[in-house]
Formats: structure tokens, sequence, C-alpha cells
């Protein structure tokens, strides 16, 4: 009797340590997922004020310093068009950034409509941030000031195209986007807003 | 018939002239002969067309006028062109500074509850044109950031409009300040920056460079075309001088006098008289119409045709020397060459009237 009950207090006790370690598991991926999410959302917004400012340079070598800050912040460290500039600001990246948070949320355990819708925000998110990365290269190479604030005007518009701004500013609260991005994604995953402009 | 030929009515005339021309001759010995030598140096120079030789022909001295004019022109031209370029840019750069800072105000406005990623913010400006960046709410400075040339000093007191000032390092900045909140009387939440001035002055100096590039450029092409129009080109010049003279050369015979054009030589009484070229166009001129006075216009368009300074005086001093070179090869035989007193000088037309010999 004393073997028996000693094996399955050790059994109740295994099974409690597992059920432990899972819930704490699922509890720092569902923190880890939220702070991930939120960094994303105010490295963009840093990089939409980036893009925003670096239209309005008034020198051609302002509008590139900022356009390669822009890149920087969207491709991050690993990037290929990272270019050090100074080491107080070191950033991840938008482009790893949403990577990893949709990589997150497959592991979520969320409802299969819900992941699918999750994707989809995902996916349009990623192609706005190579979009104006895209117009963030642009940026750098041309020669004309006017030239490379529109670059940099056409990267803050996918930047704000991901923060789904256009839409808030047109439709009501209670409308649903025409293009889901990242406001859709921290809603479906039940975070709180981010992005205010 | 003796030499000198014979007085007729203007005898008296001809002896004041003469008197005149003796005193004058005197008080201006010196001079006289420094002009004679320096003349004589002149034609004997193996390098005729030396600079004052040059500047004495019409046209080379129209078209260094012209060419000068030009130059003088353009300078001014381009002055006012890169001044007023200068002004331009300056304008335009100060608005947009203006437009930059409140770009940044704006994005700064929605981070007041987030002053970590609004000083992120503010480092992200820095390395270029700001040199500090400022961020205020209610008149309590939340963001600082400088650059290094900014120095750690405090800066002068906040501004609503754009000032001009100096750095430390002695750059010039605008120090532009914007309300966050839209207001523009009191700078109670503001945010500010320095902008360096000197992307401005490099830029108008590169365009400077160009624009004075582009002005030599011009002068060059418009000294072609008036080298062009002016002075013609240099191989219808070499037509021009290879042309036959007219009229053609041939031998003049005036009495003792014999002048060969072809072989360029002048001998009184079959003696060779040594002739400098300018001296001897003078002479066979005046021997080539014998009786006829010519004029000192005529002289001077005759043998100093591209000349603007030749003068009378040149005129005198070659006869001079003429009559001295006549004088030396066959004695008495200076008056060959006669000055009519108000009128120019001539050759003795008739045989009676030109000397036989001097002996």
């Amino acid at each position: 009797m004393n073997r028996v009950s000693r094996r399955q207090v050790l059994a109740v006790a295994l099974l409690c340590a597992i059920i432990l370690i899972g819930t704490s598991v699922t509890a720092s991926n569902e923190v880890s997922l939220e702070s991930g999410m939120r960094s994303l959302a105010r490295t963009i917004h840093l990089g939409m004020a980036i893009a925003s400012i670096g239209s309005h340079a008034p020198t051609l070598a302002d509008s590139r310093l900022l356009a390669q800050r822009l890149v920087n912040l969207l491709e991050g460290v690993d990037g290929e068009h990272y270019v050090s500039i100074d080491e107080s600001t070191i950033f991840i990246g938008m482009i790893p950034g949403i990577a990893r948070v949709s990589a997150r949320c497959e592991s979520h355990g969320l409802a299969p409509e819900v992941l699918d819708q999750v994707a989809v925000a995902s996916r349009n998110v990623s192609t706005y941030l190579d979009m104006a990365l895209e117009s963030a290269l642009a940026a750098l190479q041309v020669r004309g000031l006017e030239r490379a604030a529109r670059k940099m005007l056409a990267a803050y518009a996918y930047l704000a195209t991901v923060c789904e701004t256009t839409c808030e500013t047109a439709c009501d609260q209670d409308s649903v986007p025409l293009v889901p991005a990242l406001p859709t994604m921290m809603r479906l995953l039940g975070i709180g807003p981010v992005c205010t402009e | 018939m003796k030499w000198p030929p014979q007085e007729t009515a203007g005898k008296a005339d001809a002896t004041n002239v003469r008197i005149r021309r003796s005193w004058r001759n005197r008080r201006s010995v010196n001079r006289t002969s420094r002009s004679v030598d320096r003349l004589a140096d002149l034609e004997r120079s193996p390098y005729p067309c030396c600079v004052t030789t040059i500047l004495r022909s019409r046209p080379i001295r129209t078209f260094f006028i012209a060419v000068g004019s030009v130059c003088c022109l353009t300078a001014v031209g381009l002055a006012l062109f890169t001044h007023a370029h200068l002004c331009l840019l300056a304008e335009a750069f100060e608005e947009r500074s203006v437009s930059y800072v409140q770009a940044f105000a704006s994005s700064a406005r929605l981070w007041k509850d987030d002053p970590e990623t609004l000083e992120t913010a503010a480092r992200l400006l820095l390395g270029g044109s700001a040199v500090f960046v400022q961020v205020a709410f209610d008149d309590e400075l939340v963001v600082d950031v400088r650059s290094g040339s900014a120095g750690s000093k405090e800066l002068p007191p906040v501004s609503s409009t754009p000032q001009t000032r100096v750095l430390p390092t002695g750059a010039t900045y605008l120090d532009i300040a914007v309300t966050l909140d839209g207001s523009s009387d009191a700078l109670a939440d503001y945010a500010r920056m320095g902008i360096l001035l000197a992307s401005v002055h490099a830029e108008a100096r590169n365009t400077a460079w160009i624009v004075a590039a582009c002005g030599l450029g011009f002068v060059l092409l418009v000294s072609a075309v008036l080298a062009w129009a002016i002075l013609g080109w240099p191989g219808r010049r070499t037509r021009q001088q290879e042309k036959p003279e007219t009229p053609p050369d041939r031998a003049i015979t005036a009495g003792p006098l014999r002048i060969d054009a072809a072989a360029r030589s002048v001998s009184v009484h079959d003696k060779e008289v040594q002739l400098t070229p300018k001296q001897f166009a003078l002479l066979r001129l005046l021997a080539r119409e014998p009786g006829t006075v010519f004029s000192e216009r005529e002289i001077l368009a005759a043998v100093w045709p591209e000349s603007t300074y030749a003068d009378s005086k040149d005129i005198k001093q070659y006869v001079y020397l003429i009559r001295r070179r006549l004088e030396a090869t066959v004695p008495g035989m200076r008056d060959l060459i006669e000055t009519v007193p108000g009128h120019g000088y001539r050759v003795p037309l008739s045989n009676d009237d030109l000397p036989l010999t001097a002996d």
C-alpha cells in the first residue's frame, strides 16, 4: 500500500509539474508574443515618423540619412542593407519582427479560421514592409531632393497602410479595413491598439 | 639748275617752316633722337609683332576692348546670378527646415506619454544637418539631444521665428522652434531643432563653380566669334597678305633717285641707300608720283595702315631719317623730299627741280 501510494503520489506530482510547466510556457509564449507585437508596432510607428520627417528633409544628405535609418529599422541589424550609423540605435527590424510574430502565432493555439485571418494580415504586413523597404532603398539612391522626398513619402504610405491609418481616418471605428494589417492582427490576438495615428 | 631747287612764291613760308622746324628740332633734340632710336630698334627687332606693336593695330585693339567688355558684363551677370541663387537657396532651405521641424513636432505630439520613443526618434535625426533636438511639454524640457558640435552649454532662449545663430565651433545654424499644439503665441509645448547652414553654403559654392565654368566657356565662345568677326580667320588673312600689292612692283625713277620695288633697293646717283622697310615704303610712296603732294593723312594711311597711334610726328621722324640717309649717301640729297608747308611732302616733279649732285 505504501509502495502504491508512493507511486501514485509521484505520478500526481509529475503530472502537476508537467501541467505547471506547460502552463508557464504557454503564458510566457503569450507574453513574448504580445511584447513582440507591441515592440513591432512601436518600431513601425517610429519608422512612419522617420519617413514622414525624411520627406521634409532640408537637404539630400539629411534625406539619405533618414532613408538609411528607415532601412535599418526595416531590416534590422542582420539586414543586407543595414549600415551602422551610431551604436545607440540598434533595432531588431520590422521585417524579421513580423516573421517571428507570424511564426509564434501559428503555435498560439488559435482557432483555424482566426489563424487564417491572422496569416492574411501577416502576409499583408510583410508585403507592405517589403514595399516600404524598396522605397527607402530608392530614396537612398536618387540624386534629387524632391525625388528622395517622394520615395520617403511612398515609404510612409506603405507603413501607414501597415498601421491601417488611412482606413481609420476614412472609416468608422466598427468598419472592417480594406486591407487587414497589423491592427487587425492585434485585434484578433486580443492585444490592445498601439498605432495611434 | 643748282640744288637746292629755286624757291618760288612760297619761299617765305617755306623759310618760316624751316626756321620753326629747326627750332623745334633743337628743342626736342634729345627726345627726337630717343624716339628715332626707339623706332629704329622697333624696325630692327627680330620680333616685329611685340605687344606694343600688336596693340597699336586698330582691329586687335577693338578685339581686346570687345572681349574685355564681354568679360566684365559676364562677370557682373554671373555675380548677380550667384547672389540671387544664394538668396533663393537660403529661402528654400529655411522653408524646408521649418517643414522638417513641423513634421517632427507632429510626431512628437503623439509621443507625449512615451518619452523613450520620443528621445529615440530625436536621436535618429542627429547626424545630418540637425545639431540638436529639443522637445518641451508644459515648459518642461523632456528631450534634449545634441551632436558633438552643439556642445553642452545652455542654448539661447527659444524664439517663435527662425533665428540664425552661431555654434561654439563657429558654424552657423538655423534655430527653429514650432509649437506642438498649433498655437503660435506661447511656446510652452514646442519642438526645437538647430539645422546647420553649411549645406546651403556648400551647394551655393558648387553652383558658383559651375556657373563660373559656364561663364568662362561663354566668354571663350564669344571671344572666338569676335575674333572671327573682327580679325578674320588666319587663312583669310594669309590670302589677303598674299594678294599682289597695288600698284604692282616696278622700278621708279625720279631724277637721280631710283627705286626698285621688286628688289627693295633705293639708289641715288647709282649709290645704294640703306633704308628700313617703313622708310622704303614712305620714299616709294612719294617717288611713285613725283610732283604730287601727299598729305600726312594719305601717308599715314599708306605707310601705317593698321596703326592708330602713328601721327605726324612719326612722319616727320621718318622723313628726317630718310633725309639723313640720303645725305649720308650723296651729300646734298637731303632735299630730295620736299616739305610743302601746310600740305605735306613730295618728291619734286621736273628734272630741274630734282637735285642733280652735291659735288
